[in-house]
Protein backbone atom coordinates (compact mmCIF):
# COMPACT_ATOMS: atom_id res chain seq x y z
CA UNK A 1 0.00 0.00 0.00
CA UNK A 2 1.36 3.38 -0.78
CA UNK A 3 0.48 6.76 1.39
CA UNK A 4 -0.93 9.38 -0.83
CA UNK A 5 -0.78 13.01 0.82
CA UNK A 6 -3.00 15.56 -0.31
CA UNK A 7 -1.09 18.90 0.59
CA UNK A 8 -4.04 21.25 0.06
CA UNK A 9 -6.16 19.62 2.85
CA UNK A 10 -2.95 19.53 5.13
CA UNK A 11 -2.07 22.08 8.12
CA UNK A 12 0.52 20.49 9.48
CA UNK A 13 -0.96 19.56 13.23
CA UNK A 14 1.34 16.13 13.35
CA UNK A 15 -1.73 13.87 14.51
CA UNK A 16 -0.14 10.99 11.79
CA UNK A 17 3.21 11.77 13.30
CA UNK A 18 1.77 11.72 16.74
CA UNK A 19 0.33 7.59 15.51
CA UNK A 20 3.22 6.43 13.17
CA UNK A 21 6.26 8.96 14.19
CA UNK A 22 8.20 6.86 11.71
CA UNK A 23 6.46 7.45 8.83
CA UNK A 24 5.50 11.05 9.09
CA UNK A 25 7.22 14.22 10.37
CA UNK A 26 6.42 17.73 10.44
CA UNK A 27 8.93 19.68 9.05
CA UNK A 28 10.23 23.32 10.66
CA UNK A 29 8.37 24.96 8.28
CA UNK A 30 5.15 23.10 9.38
CA UNK A 31 5.25 21.04 6.17
CA UNK A 32 4.08 17.03 6.48
CA UNK A 33 6.85 14.85 5.04
CA UNK A 34 6.28 11.39 4.44
CA UNK A 35 8.99 9.15 5.62
CA UNK A 36 8.32 6.26 3.78
CA UNK A 37 5.87 6.48 1.14
CA UNK A 38 5.23 2.77 1.21
CA UNK A 39 3.41 1.50 4.62
CA UNK A 40 6.37 -0.33 6.23
CA UNK A 41 5.09 -3.82 7.42
CA UNK A 42 5.79 -3.12 10.66
CA UNK A 43 3.93 0.05 10.87
CA UNK A 44 0.41 -0.70 9.07
CA UNK A 45 -2.02 -0.89 12.15
CA UNK A 46 -0.17 3.17 13.08
CA UNK A 47 -0.40 4.11 9.60
CA UNK A 48 -4.34 3.01 9.21
CA UNK A 49 -5.16 4.67 12.56
CA UNK A 50 -2.70 7.80 10.93
CA UNK A 51 -4.75 7.69 8.10
CA UNK A 52 -8.28 7.55 9.38
CA UNK A 53 -7.81 9.68 12.65
CA UNK A 54 -6.30 12.74 10.33
CA UNK A 55 -8.55 15.61 10.28
CA UNK A 56 -8.41 16.82 7.55
CA UNK A 57 -8.56 13.52 5.85
CA UNK A 58 -5.64 15.11 4.06
CA UNK A 59 -4.26 11.03 3.72
CA UNK A 60 -5.42 8.00 1.90
CA UNK A 61 -3.84 4.58 1.12
CA UNK A 62 -3.96 3.17 -2.38
CA UNK A 63 -3.22 -0.16 -3.41
CA UNK B 1 -43.37 13.20 18.62
CA UNK B 2 -40.00 14.76 18.83
CA UNK B 3 -38.01 14.57 21.81
CA UNK B 4 -36.96 18.26 24.12
CA UNK B 5 -34.05 18.96 25.26
CA UNK B 6 -33.09 22.10 26.92
CA UNK B 7 -29.75 21.95 24.87
CA UNK B 8 -29.37 25.98 25.57
CA UNK B 9 -28.72 25.49 29.55
CA UNK B 10 -25.44 24.91 31.18
CA UNK B 11 -27.64 22.21 33.42
CA UNK B 12 -28.37 19.99 30.30
CA UNK B 13 -24.64 19.58 30.30
CA UNK B 14 -23.65 19.67 34.15
CA UNK B 15 -26.03 16.79 34.28
CA UNK B 16 -25.74 13.73 33.01
CA UNK B 17 -26.46 14.48 28.75
CA UNK B 18 -25.82 10.82 27.76
CA UNK B 19 -29.37 9.28 27.90
CA UNK B 20 -30.27 12.38 25.82
CA UNK B 21 -27.69 12.01 23.51
CA UNK B 22 -29.02 8.67 22.71
CA UNK B 23 -32.30 9.41 22.31
CA UNK B 24 -31.26 12.31 20.36
CA UNK B 25 -28.93 9.95 18.03
CA UNK B 26 -31.74 7.36 17.51
CA UNK B 27 -35.09 9.37 17.03
CA UNK B 28 -33.66 12.86 16.13
CA UNK B 29 -29.71 13.44 14.83
CA UNK B 30 -30.51 16.32 13.29
CA UNK B 31 -32.74 18.27 15.81
CA UNK B 32 -34.34 21.65 16.11
CA UNK B 33 -34.00 23.66 19.57
CA UNK B 34 -36.42 26.92 18.78
CA UNK B 35 -34.81 28.33 22.01
CA UNK B 36 -32.04 31.62 21.53
CA UNK B 37 -33.72 32.14 18.09
CA UNK B 38 -33.07 28.43 16.89
CA UNK B 39 -30.49 26.02 15.91
CA UNK B 40 -30.12 22.60 15.04
CA UNK B 41 -28.09 19.78 17.35
CA UNK B 42 -26.00 17.53 15.28
CA UNK B 43 -25.31 13.86 17.56
CA UNK B 44 -24.32 11.36 15.14
CA UNK B 45 -20.76 11.20 14.61
CA UNK B 46 -21.02 10.76 10.67
CA UNK B 47 -23.08 13.67 10.51
CA UNK B 48 -20.41 15.77 12.37
CA UNK B 49 -17.97 14.38 10.23
CA UNK B 50 -19.82 15.10 7.20
CA UNK B 51 -19.78 18.88 8.64
CA UNK B 52 -16.58 19.61 10.11
CA UNK B 53 -14.94 18.47 6.78
CA UNK B 54 -16.83 21.17 4.55
CA UNK B 55 -16.05 24.50 6.22
CA UNK B 56 -17.18 26.30 2.92
CA UNK B 57 -20.52 24.60 3.64
CA UNK B 58 -20.60 25.33 7.18
CA UNK B 59 -18.87 28.79 8.48
CA UNK B 60 -17.52 29.05 11.88
CA UNK B 61 -17.26 32.82 10.93
CA UNK B 62 -19.99 33.96 13.29
CA UNK B 63 -18.62 32.35 16.26
CA UNK B 64 -17.94 29.03 17.40
CA UNK B 65 -20.40 29.40 20.99
CA UNK B 66 -23.75 27.94 20.57
CA UNK B 67 -26.19 30.63 19.53
CA UNK B 68 -27.55 32.66 23.18
CA UNK B 69 -30.14 34.46 21.19
CA UNK B 70 -28.77 38.14 20.49
CA UNK B 71 -27.72 38.60 16.72
CA UNK B 72 -24.49 37.35 15.40
CA UNK B 73 -22.51 38.93 13.04
CA UNK B 74 -19.03 37.81 11.23
CA UNK B 75 -16.26 39.66 13.50
CA UNK B 76 -13.79 42.16 11.76
CA UNK B 77 -11.50 41.22 13.85
CA UNK B 78 -11.38 37.54 13.54
CA UNK B 79 -9.47 34.92 16.12
CA UNK B 80 -8.11 31.70 14.09
CA UNK B 81 -11.26 29.77 15.43
CA UNK B 82 -13.70 32.12 13.90
CA UNK B 83 -11.55 32.44 10.40
CA UNK B 84 -12.78 30.37 6.96
CA UNK B 85 -10.66 29.37 4.10
CA UNK B 86 -8.39 30.13 2.99
CA UNK B 87 -6.81 32.54 5.36
CA UNK B 88 -7.53 30.01 8.04
CA UNK B 89 -5.56 27.88 6.12
CA UNK B 90 -2.11 29.89 5.68
CA UNK B 91 -2.80 31.30 9.64
CA UNK B 92 -3.05 27.99 10.79
CA UNK B 93 -0.17 26.48 9.18
CA UNK B 94 2.28 29.09 10.72
CA UNK B 95 0.83 28.94 13.97
CA UNK B 96 0.90 24.86 13.91
CA UNK B 97 4.50 24.94 14.00
CA UNK B 98 4.67 25.59 17.35
CA UNK B 99 2.32 22.94 17.95
CA UNK B 100 3.95 19.84 15.94
CA UNK B 101 4.70 16.72 18.39
CA UNK B 102 8.06 17.47 18.03
CA UNK B 103 8.02 20.64 19.15
CA UNK B 104 5.44 19.80 21.95
CA UNK B 105 7.33 16.65 23.00
CA UNK B 106 10.30 18.87 23.58
CA UNK B 107 8.55 20.63 26.20
CA UNK B 108 8.22 17.26 28.34
CA UNK B 109 10.69 18.77 30.68
CA UNK B 110 9.42 21.46 31.58
CA UNK B 111 5.92 20.18 32.11
CA UNK B 112 6.97 17.56 34.53
CA UNK B 113 8.44 19.96 36.33
CA UNK B 114 5.30 22.24 36.39
CA UNK B 115 3.27 19.07 37.79
CA UNK B 116 5.55 17.86 40.14
CA UNK B 117 5.86 21.75 41.77
CA UNK B 118 1.92 21.50 41.62
CA UNK B 119 2.01 17.79 42.87
CA UNK B 120 4.20 18.89 46.27
CA UNK B 121 2.05 20.82 47.88
CA UNK B 122 -0.56 17.81 47.95
CA UNK B 123 -0.72 15.46 50.88
CA UNK B 124 -1.80 12.16 51.81
CA UNK B 125 -4.55 11.23 54.08
CA UNK B 126 -6.59 14.70 54.55
CA UNK B 127 -8.78 16.28 52.73
CA UNK B 128 -7.44 18.76 50.32
CA UNK B 129 -9.13 20.59 46.89
CA UNK B 130 -8.13 19.07 43.85
CA UNK B 131 -9.93 20.67 40.71
CA UNK B 132 -9.14 24.40 41.78
CA UNK B 133 -6.28 23.59 44.09
CA UNK B 134 -4.00 21.17 42.05
CA UNK B 135 -5.52 20.37 38.65
CA UNK B 136 -6.24 23.93 37.60
CA UNK B 137 -2.54 25.10 38.40
CA UNK B 138 -1.30 22.69 35.72
CA UNK B 139 -2.27 24.17 32.25
CA UNK B 140 -2.46 27.87 33.20
CA UNK B 141 1.16 27.19 34.54
CA UNK B 142 2.26 25.42 30.92
CA UNK B 143 0.76 28.48 28.75
CA UNK B 144 2.04 31.00 30.34
CA UNK B 145 5.60 29.33 30.30
CA UNK B 146 5.08 28.64 26.67
CA UNK B 147 3.90 32.47 26.44
CA UNK B 148 7.59 33.13 27.99
CA UNK B 149 6.08 34.93 31.28
CA UNK B 150 8.64 34.55 33.82
CA UNK B 151 7.23 32.55 36.97
CA UNK B 152 6.41 34.81 39.40
CA UNK B 153 3.57 36.28 37.31
CA UNK B 154 1.71 33.04 36.72
CA UNK B 155 -0.44 33.27 40.11
CA UNK B 156 -1.78 36.88 38.88
CA UNK B 157 -2.22 35.64 35.23
CA UNK B 158 -3.90 32.45 35.99
CA UNK B 159 -6.51 35.01 38.30
CA UNK B 160 -7.10 36.29 35.39
CA UNK B 161 -7.74 33.84 32.99
CA UNK B 162 -10.55 32.29 35.71
CA UNK B 163 -11.91 35.56 35.16
CA UNK B 164 -11.94 36.01 32.03
CA UNK B 165 -13.81 33.16 30.59
CA UNK B 166 -15.43 32.73 34.26
CA UNK B 167 -18.05 35.14 33.82
CA UNK B 168 -21.17 32.86 33.79
CA UNK B 169 -20.10 31.83 37.09
CA UNK B 170 -21.42 34.39 39.96
CA UNK B 171 -19.17 33.20 42.34
CA UNK B 172 -16.06 35.06 40.53
CA UNK B 173 -15.71 38.51 41.49
CA UNK B 174 -13.66 40.07 38.81
CA UNK B 175 -15.51 40.76 35.66
CA UNK B 176 -14.84 39.51 32.30
CA UNK B 177 -14.58 42.44 30.58
CA UNK B 178 -11.82 43.82 33.26
CA UNK B 179 -9.89 40.77 33.60
CA UNK B 180 -9.92 40.65 29.51
CA UNK B 181 -8.60 44.11 29.86
CA UNK B 182 -5.83 43.37 32.05
CA UNK B 183 -4.87 40.09 30.24
CA UNK B 184 -4.25 42.19 27.07
CA UNK B 185 -2.42 44.75 29.19
CA UNK B 186 -0.58 42.63 29.90
CA UNK B 187 0.40 40.48 26.76
CA UNK B 188 1.17 43.70 25.44
CA UNK B 189 3.61 44.13 27.41
CA UNK B 190 5.09 40.52 26.23
CA UNK B 191 4.85 41.72 22.86
CA UNK B 192 6.76 45.12 23.47
CA UNK B 193 9.58 42.79 25.10
CA UNK B 194 9.22 40.84 22.39
CA UNK B 195 9.97 43.39 19.36
CA UNK B 196 13.13 44.75 21.70
CA UNK B 197 14.75 40.94 21.83
CA UNK B 198 13.45 37.75 20.20
CA UNK B 199 13.59 34.69 22.54
CA UNK B 200 12.49 31.02 21.54
CA UNK B 201 9.10 31.01 22.81
CA UNK B 202 5.75 31.09 20.91
CA UNK B 203 4.98 34.90 20.75
CA UNK B 204 8.54 35.17 18.64
CA UNK B 205 7.43 32.56 16.74
CA UNK B 206 3.97 33.86 15.57
CA UNK B 207 6.03 37.38 15.51
CA UNK B 208 8.47 36.36 12.50
CA UNK B 209 5.43 34.57 11.09
CA UNK B 210 4.30 35.34 7.32
CA UNK B 211 0.91 35.31 6.21
CA UNK B 212 0.87 35.66 2.31
CA UNK B 213 4.07 37.83 3.30
CA UNK B 214 2.48 40.14 5.81
CA UNK B 215 3.40 39.47 9.42
CA UNK B 216 0.36 39.27 12.14
CA UNK B 217 -0.93 42.58 13.19
CA UNK B 218 -0.76 43.30 16.98
CA UNK B 219 -4.61 42.66 17.01
CA UNK B 220 -4.19 39.43 15.06
CA UNK B 221 -1.50 38.40 17.57
CA UNK B 222 -3.43 39.86 20.61
CA UNK B 223 -6.54 37.54 19.38
CA UNK B 224 -4.28 34.78 19.66
CA UNK B 225 -2.99 35.27 22.74
CA UNK B 226 -6.52 34.94 23.77
CA UNK B 227 -7.43 32.08 22.00
CA UNK B 228 -4.69 30.28 23.36
CA UNK B 229 -5.16 31.14 27.41
CA UNK B 230 -8.88 29.70 26.86
CA UNK B 231 -8.70 27.18 24.73
CA UNK B 232 -6.15 25.68 26.60
CA UNK B 233 -6.86 26.04 30.48
CA UNK B 234 -10.55 25.27 31.55
CA UNK B 235 -10.45 22.20 28.62
CA UNK B 236 -7.60 20.80 29.96
CA UNK B 237 -8.42 21.53 33.77
CA UNK B 238 -11.53 19.55 32.62
CA UNK B 239 -10.39 16.66 30.65
CA UNK B 240 -8.00 16.05 34.09
CA UNK B 241 -10.93 16.62 36.61
CA UNK B 242 -13.29 14.75 35.09
CA UNK B 243 -10.62 11.99 34.23
CA UNK B 244 -9.97 11.44 37.55
CA UNK B 245 -13.66 11.15 38.31
CA UNK B 246 -13.89 8.47 35.95
CA UNK B 247 -11.50 6.69 37.54
CA UNK B 248 -12.96 7.36 41.10
CA UNK B 249 -16.00 5.97 39.44
CA UNK B 250 -14.42 2.55 38.08
CA UNK B 251 -11.73 1.74 40.67
CA UNK B 252 -11.08 -1.50 39.33
CA UNK B 253 -9.69 0.47 36.35
CA UNK B 254 -7.81 2.89 38.49
CA UNK B 255 -6.31 0.11 39.87
CA UNK B 256 -5.49 -1.65 36.83
CA UNK B 257 -3.91 2.05 35.33
CA UNK B 258 -1.47 2.44 38.84
CA UNK B 259 -0.57 -1.60 38.26
CA UNK B 260 0.34 -0.66 34.49
CA UNK B 261 1.45 2.88 33.73
CA UNK B 262 1.80 2.06 30.18
CA UNK B 263 -1.57 1.96 29.88
CA UNK B 264 -1.62 6.08 30.70
CA UNK B 265 -1.64 6.87 26.87
CA UNK B 266 -4.48 4.86 26.24
CA UNK B 267 -6.52 6.17 29.02
CA UNK B 268 -6.06 9.82 28.13
CA UNK B 269 -7.88 8.85 24.52
CA UNK B 270 -10.48 6.97 26.73
CA UNK B 271 -10.98 10.32 28.62
CA UNK B 272 -11.50 12.33 25.87
CA UNK B 273 -13.90 10.20 24.73
CA UNK B 274 -15.92 9.89 27.72
CA UNK B 275 -15.81 13.16 29.18
CA UNK B 276 -15.57 15.19 25.85
CA UNK B 277 -13.96 18.44 27.70
CA UNK B 278 -15.65 20.58 25.23
CA UNK B 279 -19.07 20.22 24.61
CA UNK B 280 -19.64 21.32 21.14
CA UNK B 281 -18.27 23.99 18.79
CA UNK B 282 -20.96 26.03 16.24
CA UNK B 283 -21.12 25.92 12.29
CA UNK B 284 -23.48 28.45 10.22
CA UNK B 285 -24.57 27.16 6.88
CA UNK B 286 -23.71 29.19 4.43
CA UNK B 287 -26.47 28.13 1.87
CA UNK B 288 -29.79 25.57 2.45
CA UNK B 289 -28.56 21.90 3.22
CA UNK B 290 -30.65 18.65 3.86
CA UNK B 291 -29.54 16.36 6.23
CA UNK B 292 -31.34 13.11 7.38
CA UNK B 293 -34.38 14.59 5.71
CA UNK B 294 -34.43 18.13 7.54
CA UNK B 295 -33.12 21.22 5.59
CA UNK B 296 -30.85 23.52 7.31
CA UNK B 297 -31.21 27.19 6.09
CA UNK B 298 -29.16 29.21 4.66
CA UNK B 299 -27.75 31.07 7.81
CA UNK B 300 -29.28 28.61 10.94
CA UNK B 301 -26.49 27.74 13.36
CA UNK B 302 -25.97 24.15 13.30
CA UNK B 303 -24.19 23.19 17.20
CA UNK B 304 -21.83 19.68 16.85
CA UNK B 305 -22.19 17.90 20.05
CA UNK B 306 -19.12 16.01 20.42
CA UNK B 307 -19.87 14.31 23.58
CA UNK B 308 -22.87 12.60 21.70
CA UNK B 309 -20.96 11.66 18.77
CA UNK B 310 -18.02 9.93 21.10
CA UNK B 311 -21.39 7.39 22.30
CA UNK B 312 -21.94 6.45 18.63
CA UNK B 313 -22.54 2.68 18.95
CA UNK B 314 -22.08 2.83 15.22
CA UNK B 315 -18.66 3.65 15.44
CA UNK B 316 -17.64 2.43 18.99
CA UNK B 317 -20.24 -0.70 19.01
CA UNK B 318 -22.21 -1.97 22.18
CA UNK B 319 -19.78 -0.96 24.81
CA UNK B 320 -19.65 3.15 23.43
CA UNK B 321 -21.50 4.09 26.58
CA UNK B 322 -18.75 2.17 28.87
CA UNK B 323 -15.82 3.63 30.13
CA UNK B 324 -12.82 1.21 28.77
CA UNK B 325 -8.96 2.34 29.68
CA UNK B 326 -8.01 -0.60 27.09
CA UNK B 327 -10.26 0.85 23.76
CA UNK B 328 -8.31 0.61 21.08
CA UNK B 329 -8.97 1.99 17.92
CA UNK B 330 -10.43 5.43 19.90
CA UNK B 331 -11.26 7.48 17.02
CA UNK B 332 -13.26 10.14 18.88
CA UNK B 333 -13.93 13.55 18.22
CA UNK B 334 -12.85 15.49 21.09
CA UNK B 335 -10.87 17.46 19.28
CA UNK B 336 -13.38 18.15 16.76
CA UNK B 337 -12.96 17.44 13.25
CA UNK B 338 -11.51 19.29 10.28
CA UNK B 339 -9.28 21.91 9.91
CA UNK B 340 -10.42 23.74 13.02
CA UNK B 341 -9.40 20.49 14.62
CA UNK B 342 -7.55 21.49 18.34
CA UNK B 343 -4.51 23.01 17.45
CA UNK B 344 -3.29 22.35 21.21
CA UNK B 345 -3.94 18.78 21.19
CA UNK B 346 -0.49 17.05 21.46
CA UNK B 347 0.20 19.40 24.25
CA UNK B 348 -3.38 18.08 25.69
CA UNK B 349 -1.82 14.49 25.57
CA UNK B 350 0.81 15.66 27.01
CA UNK B 351 0.10 17.45 29.76
CA UNK B 352 -2.65 14.84 31.04
CA UNK B 353 -0.11 11.95 30.17
CA UNK B 354 2.69 13.59 32.33
CA UNK B 355 -0.13 14.90 35.31
CA UNK B 356 -1.58 11.27 35.24
CA UNK B 357 1.98 9.64 35.37
CA UNK B 358 3.32 11.53 38.13
CA UNK B 359 -0.15 11.96 39.93
CA UNK B 360 -0.48 7.93 40.16
CA UNK B 361 3.49 7.00 40.96
CA UNK B 362 2.47 9.35 44.19
CA UNK B 363 -1.02 8.49 44.84
CA UNK B 364 -2.18 5.15 44.12
CA UNK B 365 -6.01 5.58 46.09
CA UNK B 366 -8.38 8.71 45.21
CA UNK B 367 -11.76 9.07 46.85
CA UNK B 368 -14.28 12.13 46.71
CA UNK B 369 -15.40 13.19 50.02
CA UNK B 370 -17.69 15.63 49.40
CA UNK B 371 -19.96 17.26 46.49
CA UNK B 372 -18.56 17.73 42.97
CA UNK B 373 -19.07 21.45 41.87
CA UNK B 374 -19.16 21.72 38.28
CA UNK B 375 -19.24 25.29 36.32
CA UNK B 376 -22.60 26.28 34.51
CA UNK B 377 -21.32 26.47 31.16
CA UNK B 378 -22.80 25.06 27.91
CA UNK B 379 -19.36 24.38 25.94
CA UNK B 380 -16.55 23.33 29.25
CA UNK B 381 -18.53 22.62 32.00
CA UNK B 382 -15.98 21.76 34.02
CA UNK B 383 -15.07 21.17 37.43
CA UNK B 384 -14.90 23.96 39.66
CA UNK B 385 -14.58 22.00 43.05
CA UNK B 386 -14.21 18.49 44.35
CA UNK B 387 -12.83 17.54 47.22
CA UNK B 388 -10.67 14.23 47.60
CA UNK B 389 -8.88 12.22 50.32
CA UNK B 390 -5.79 10.66 48.45
CA UNK B 391 -3.81 7.75 49.19
CA UNK B 392 0.02 7.44 49.28
CA UNK B 393 1.48 5.09 46.72
CA UNK B 394 4.72 5.00 48.79
CA UNK B 395 2.90 4.01 51.94
CA UNK B 396 1.15 1.03 50.31
CA UNK B 397 4.38 -0.11 48.68
CA UNK B 398 5.59 -0.30 52.86
CA UNK B 399 2.73 -2.16 54.04
CA UNK B 400 3.22 -4.85 51.23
Amino acid sequence: MRIVLDRAKCTGIGICEALAPTVFEVDDHGELVVLSAEVPEDAQNEVTEAVEGCPTMALRLQP
Amino acid sequence: MEPNYPLHLPDFYVGDPAPAYRDLRHNSPVHWTSANGGFWGITRYEDIKFIGSRPHLFSSANGVLMPDGKPRTADPRPMLITTDPPRHKAMRQLISKGFTPRHINAMEPDIRAIVRGVLDSAKADIELEYAEGIVAKVPVRIIADLLGAPAEDWEQFRAWSDASVGSADPDIKMTSQAAFGALTTYFQRLIDLRKQDRTNDLISILMDARVDGESLSDDELMSFLHLLLVAGNETTRNLIAMGTIALINHPEQLRMLVDDPSLIPTAIEEMLRYVSPVTHMTRWATEDVELRGKTIKKGQAVVLLYGAANRDENVFGDTAEQFDITRRPNPHLAFGTGEHACLGLSLARLEARVFFEEFLARFDRVELTGEVLRMRSTMVPGVRTMHVRLGSADERATVR
